[in-house]
């Protein structure tokens, strides 16, 4: 038996037998109506592209001055790595590993681990270590909170905004992107196949 | 793949199998990631173009100045951003590296000066204190296009005038530094017009180097013969014209101050070069003393005490100023180990308007009054202070004399000084009394004494002695002898005497009551009267004489006793 010709539900294990999508389609499961796998087109482009944004714009939002402030003349510039230092610092050392691992290490390992598995396979080349490398990344992802670390940025300089000038850098922007892209690529990220593609090169 | 063809197994080779062409492996999603490499990118290029310069600034300390923290202004616009701080390797100084934006990199040269603004309280200014908030911060002043530099010394304080400010800067030459600071104000009419930038010694100690800064268009009051004055502080003179005592304004009073002014006798000379050198006076007085360029110099030997006469004590003749004390010293000769008092003075000719037809050379002139007898004398100028000036005239009783000279310079001859006749009137009659044989008066005292001694205990006067006492008691006896048997006779007359006086006055009583006072009788009993008292003082004079001598009695008047 083909194993490739049939899926399993994710949710209820109903087998189900492959069949040709329509661009942008969407199987569905006929007993609890998951989804079952989307339309392959572009999905490997996509996720790839997407991860590949992010893991520039990760790399600008840490490299550039994130939030500059100016309280009466004492003027304070940081980086977006400054505040999880200042957690650090001020004696909350598992706060602030806790936003360096969910803001900013989590979602790098999600991007760059995306970019390590996509890019070979776009050229239908194997990456090393592939599944390991994927069941990471599966592994990861939920743990990557760009958008709280964001939500909790912007309530901070509302509420700063009275009290201090506070200019936005370059890297508050990158950031409050990536935000985006790091779930624009999970939601294009076609698991399916990713894992037919495991199956079939094995 | 159809959901047919996926159930059955069949195969239809004559149903065409579709080419099969590969997608673009570039779909337009890839636009995303590279527009984020491009912005990534572009901020990378951006960032190390504009990278600008990274310098070091030496200061002695760091107060106030925190890595990354810490900003470089000029004009208040962040130029730059302090990125570590350490200590020198031995330890004097700190090293601030600091990292400049781009535009300031033609600005980085060997005249740029970095200072750290920080509150503070001097030259009469506060300044910083917006520092008392935010933190201190380093400011910039950019320096002159040329050579670029990357390691700076910072200065300690801020520097008095920035570089951009028009304005002209010139040297000043003082004796001492007074009261002057750096930012000490420079005055116009009472206007402040520049400052005082910094000062330094000369090489060789000994003078101060004073510059300032004179801000446009005020620099071009400055003429080559402006005089500067030190307006600062509380000026008090003592001279022979009495105290005098000059302030400024309460700002220069405290802080010190320059002033000036070119002079109104003068013409006005050149505008002057930036650097150029002027004069400091040290008060406002000596500005305005005119200036003769033409000199005389003279030497005096005074042989009295110079005490009281001071350089600059004026020179005078018949009360007006001529010229000045330059130098007063004290000359040793070691060959006839005497002590001279040169004192060198100026005279002015130009103070002398001269009449008549002009041949002779000024100094020639000089020398000629020299020879016909010009001395010169020391005089008291004001008793309370006790200065001293020299007055110069004409001795014409002194003899005509040969015009000497001390080196390059011609000797007026000394005569004494007011004083000096007093203290050589005293000093003569001291001499005199010093002169007085004393010694000798006493010598011929203590002889003509012990001679009286040898005398007096000599036998020949113990002998006279002893004869002097027989011949005393042999008088002695004598007169009792006389009181004994000469007083009761004595008496006996007195009584006799007084009877006869008696009888006259009750005569006269009579002849009184008889008479009238103005009758002639009452004149002729007048002078009989008259006659009986000098009768009766004869008597009297009798008796005192008898008492004395009653050997008269024996001997008669006159006759010696034996």
């Amino acid at each position: 038996m083909d194993l490739d010709a049939y899926v399993a539900c994710p949710e209820c294990d109903l087998l189900h037998r492959r069949q040709t999508l329509p661009s942008g389609g969407v199987a569905k499961c006929t007993r609890c109506g998951a989804a079952l796998y989307r339309s392959p087109r572009n999905s490997l482009d996509r996720t790839l592209a997407m991860a590949a944004t992010g893991v520039i714009l990760l790399i600008i939002a840490n490299c550039y001055p994130f939030l500059s402030l100016n309280v009466e003349g004492q003027f304070r510039e940081t980086i977006l790595i400054t505040g999880i230092v200042e957690l650090y610092r001020q004696g909350m050392p598992l706060v602030a590993t806790l936003v360096l691992l969910c803001g900013i290490v989590f979602p790098f390992i999600e991007l760059a681990g995306l970019v390590y598995l996509l890019l070979p396979l776009k050229f239908d080349h194997r990456p090393w270590r592939m599944l390991t490398v994927f069941l990471v990344i599966r592994a990861v992802g939920p743990w990557g909170m760009t958008e709280v670390y964001l939500l909790g940025i912007l309530i901070a300089i509302i509420k700063l905004t009275s009290m201090a000038d506070i200019i936005t850098g370059a890297a508050f922007y990158a950031f409050a992107l990536l935000s985006f892209v790091v779930a624009a690529a999970a939601a294009s990220l076609n698991a399916d196949s990713i894992w037919q593609r495991l199956t079939v090169r094995q | 793949m159809s959901e047919n063809e996926q159930g059955s197994s069949t195969i239809y080779y004559d149903v065409p199998q579709a080419i099969v062409r590969r997608g673009s492996r570039f779909g337009l999603i890839w636009l995303i990631p590279i527009v984020a490499a491009l912005v990534g990118i572009g901020l990378a290029v951006k960032a190390i173009i504009q990278a600008g310069p990274t310098i070091t600034i030496t200061f002695k300390s760091a107060e106030g100045l925190e890595a990354g923290k810490t900003r470089i202004k000029y004009k208040d616009v962040e130029i730059g951003k302090v990125e570590s701080i350490r200590l020198s390797e031995d330890l004097a100084h700190v090293t601030v590296i600091a990292k400049m934006v781009k535009e300031t990199e033609d600005y980085l040269t060997a005249d740029t000066r970095f200072w750290v603004v920080r509150a503070r309280l001097a030259a009469g200014e506060v300044s910083g204190l917006g520092t008392l908030f935010s933190g201190a911060f380093i400011a910039m002043d950019p320096g002159q296009p040329g050579k670029t530099s990357r390691d700076f010394t910072g200065l300690e304080r801020p520097p008095v005038v920035s570089m951009d400010t028009p304005g002209s800067y010139y040297y000043l030459r003082a004796a001492d530094l007074g009261s002057l600071e750096i930012g000490s104000p420079v005055y116009y009419r009472q206007i402040k017009v520049g400052q005082v930038v910094s000062y330094d010694m000369t090489d060789d100690g000994s003078a101060v180097i004073i510059r300032i800064f004179i801000q446009a268009p005020d620099d071009r009051r400055v003429r080559e013969n402006t005089r500067f004055w030190d307006a600062g502080g509380l000026n008090v003179t003592v001279d022979t014209k009495g105290i005098n005592i000059n302030t400024g304004s309460l700002v220069a009073l405290l802080i010190g101050g320059i002033a000036f002014e070119t002079p109104m006798n003068l013409a006005p000379g050149e505008e002057a070069k930036p650097d150029h050198t002027f004069i400091l006076y040290s008060n406002r007085d000596q500005i305005e003393e005119p200036v003769y360029t033409s000199k005389l110099y003279f030497i005096t030997y005074f042989d009295e005490s110079v005490r009281g006469l001071v350089k600059g004590a004026p020179v005078e003749f018949r009360g007006i100023k001529i010229g000045q004390v330059l130098d007063v010293r004290l000359e040793f000769d070691q060959q006839k180990l005497v002590f001279r008092t040169p004192v060198l003075m100026a005279i002015e000719p130009e103070r002398i308007t001269s009449t008549g037809e002009r041949h002779l050379q000024s100094d020639q002139l000089i020398t000629k009054l020299i020879s016909k007898g010009l001395c010169a004398q020391l005089r008291t100028g004001v008793l309370l202070t006790g200065q001293l000036y020299i007055s110069l005239s004409m001795q014409h009783k002194a003899p005509p004399k040969e015009v000497t000279y001390a080196g390059p310079y011609p000797i007026i001859p000394a005569i004494p000084g007011a004083t000096e006749e007093i203290t050589t009137g005293l000093a003569n009659f001291i001499n005199r009394l010093e002169k007085l044989p004393v010694e000798e008066i006493g010598g011929d005292l203590s002889v003509s004494l012990k001679q009286i001694k040898k005398l007096v205990d000599s036998e020949q006067t113990a002998a006279a002695l002893t004869a002097l006492g027989q011949t005393l008691t042999q008088l002695q006896q004598f007169s009792a002898t006389l009181n004994t048997q000469t007083a009761p006779q004595m008496s006996a007359i007195l009584d006799q005497l007084h009877l006869t006086v008696d009888q006259a006055q009750k005569t006269l009583i009579a002849a009184q009551n008889m008479t009238d006072s103005r009758a002639p009788l009452a004149y002729d009993l007048q002078q009989m009267m008259q006659e009986l008292a000098k009768a009766g003082r004869a008597v009297s004079v009798l008796a005192d004489y008898l008492q004395r001598h009653p050997e008269a009695l024996i001997y008669g008047k006159g006759a010696p006793p034996p």
